[in-house]
């Protein structure tokens, strides 16, 4: 219940490493439960590592970070996997398996994450393809699919869980404008179902089309368009 | 269809199957020759040992009470080797042993002689553990106290060589062993870390989505421990067939090999494969897990 009222992502005065030398330094945000924010910056400026320490993929060593609930400076590395459950993580890399369909794909998913029950888990992956406008591609291999439906399993795949929050680092980086503005129009409807994002991205224009909260990492700080005013445009 | 489905489900945590079987089968395969080696070379050390004599050559004229006290008296020693509880003594008379003498030389001695200059002999064979020469040559002047006893002999050089090179082949057999059992396990250990190399992502994504450990590593497992005692069963085969060769080449050789040391090396052998399968997939997986992103790639 305390879950509801509480921001789903709260950072206060963290340090954001890489490796050994700090990217960012002393800072603090909160994500809303329902809100979307943009993190821009140029590349190495420390937007996937902060993505990263996020969903504990990177141990940071000063401040307090919680995320869904879950306290970051004291979770336990076997808790590590409920946490990322509660969270949808979305990167290019994020292979699917090669050798399995996608509905394959995603009862891996489901299982791995404790899904026990057939008909709940028919009924999840349904409605999750569904949402992400695969409901025909079920039985259809990876390597069937174009880049783009290929990201949107790899989305719906996020959403198996109902996370409460995605992270989502250049999701359209490799994919061409136009289906770049589709995998993007699924982010917002994602998001207006109350889903927070928090999306790493270069793409200004979706940024001009679709104003909403930025955080822009600049020079070790992060500012955010909620506090400071300032200038948008820069060469990434 | 679902069997298709079945199959292609089977292939998570899967890598080439043939060269890591062939791998860990050859490396078991040479580590159970080896083995076979050594317990070859042990059991003919032992029908060695168990030969090893002494002779007691009695004084001429002794009655059979006699005789039969000091075989009684010989019999309750405990360097008396033992077999089926029964004391290996075996009293060989001088007419027996002037027989034995003519047939193997011909020659009728004791005609020429007028009389059989042999003497009644008693030929005890020795524990293996008494046999140091420190024990035999303590022995000897043990029995020579025996009243009745002529003389007592034992070949000593024989017994120091065989104690000796004995100690030698056993120290170079196990030494070699244990370096193979290293090399072995780091063969298997390397092969099993290449393989599972191509996996590194998909066990990333694994745990992006919130799999659990446990669920991460149990296919890698139940697999690499399948492939590892499937090593262990051909190597196995493998030494199985060289006995029944080696057999026919060399007869006797099977006497050498007792069936249950052989049981114990098979068990052994299908252990090892089982065991270092498993432990080094969950430690190249733990390798794996831990690894950021940048360092996978």
């Amino acid at each position: 219940m305390e879950l509801n009222s509480r921001p789903v992502v709260e950072v206060s005065e963290t340090d954001i490493y890489q490796e050994s030398h700090t990217v960012l330094s002393d800072i603090s945000f909160k994500i809303e439960k329902g809100e979307f924010v943009y993190l821009i910056g140029r590349t190495g400026s420390g937007k996937s590592s902060l993505l990263k320490t996020l969903y504990a993929d990177l141990a940071f060593h000063k401040g307090a970070i919680e995320v869904a609930g879950y306290d970051l400076t004291k979770i336990k590395s076997k808790n590590i996997p409920y946490l990322r459950r509660k969270i949808g993580i979305i990167f290019q890399d994020f292979q699917l398996f090669p050798d399995r369909t996608v509905t394959e794909n995603l009862t891996f998913v489901m299982r791995a994450t404790g899904w026990k029950d057939r008909t709940k888990m028919k009924g999840r992956l349904a409605e999750v393809l569904m949402r992400v406008g695969l409901g025909a591609a079920a039985e259809k291999m990876p390597h069937q699919l174009s880049g783009g439906e290929q990201q949107r399993v790899v989305i719906a795949r996020a959403l198996i869980n109902e996370p409460l929050i995605l992270f989502a680092d250049e999701p359209t980086g490799n994919l061409d404008p136009e289906v770049s503005s589709g995998i993007f129009g699924l982010f917002k409807e994602i998001n207006r179902s109350g889903t927070s994002v928090l999306m790493a991205t270069h793409n200004h224009k979706f940024i001009e089309d679709h104003p909403a909260r930025v955080l822009k990492c600049d020079e070790g700080k992060l500012l955010d368009s909620a506090e400071h005013e300032f200038e948008l445009s820069g060469h990434y | 269809m679902a069997k298709d489905k079945k199959y292609r489900k089977k292939k998570l945590g899967s890598y080439p199957f043939a060269s890591v079987v062939f791998s860990v089968t050859l490396a078991l395969f040479v580590m159970g020759l080896f083995g076979l080696l050594i317990l070859t070379t042990n059991n003919l050390t032992r029908l060695i040992q168990e030969n090893v004599e002494i002779q007691v050559f009695l004084h001429k004229g002794l009655s059979q009470n006699e005789v039969v006290k000091i075989t009684k008296i010989l019999s309750s020693k405990d360097y008396v080797l033992k077999s089926g509880g029964q004391a290996q003594i075996q009293h060989i008379t001088k007419e027996e042993a002037a027989e034995t003498f003519m047939e193997e030389t011909g020659e009728d001695f004791v005609n020429f002689l007028g009389d059989n200059p042999l003497r009644d002999v008693i030929k005890i064979k020795v524990s293996p553990e008494y046999q140091a020469s420190q024990n035999l040559a303590e022995i000897k002047k043990e029995i020579g106290f025996i009243s009745g006893v002529f003389e007592v002999t034992y070949i000593e050089n024989l017994v120091q060589s065989i104690n000796k090179n004995v100690r030698k082949i056993s120290y170079v057999l196990v030494g070699f062993t244990v370096i193979l059992l290293i090399v072995v396990v780091v063969l298997i250990n390397n092969t099993i870390k290449l393989a599972l190399f191509s996996q590194r992502f998909l066990i990333r994504s694994m745990q992006l989505v919130g799999a659990t450990s446990s669920f991460i590593r149990k296919p890698f497992l139940s697999r690499a421990s399948w492939f590892g005692l499937l090593s262990g069963m051909l190597a196995c085969a493998l030494i199985w067939g060289v006995l029944q060769l080696a057999e026919r080449e060399i007869e006797g050789l099977i006497d050498l090999v007792r069936m249950d040391e052989l049981l114990v090396l098979t068990a052994a052998m299908l252990l090892v494969g089982l065991l270092v399968g498993f432990i080094s997939t969950f430690a190249a997986i733990k390798k794996y897990m831990k690894m950021s992103l940048d360092e996978l790639y």
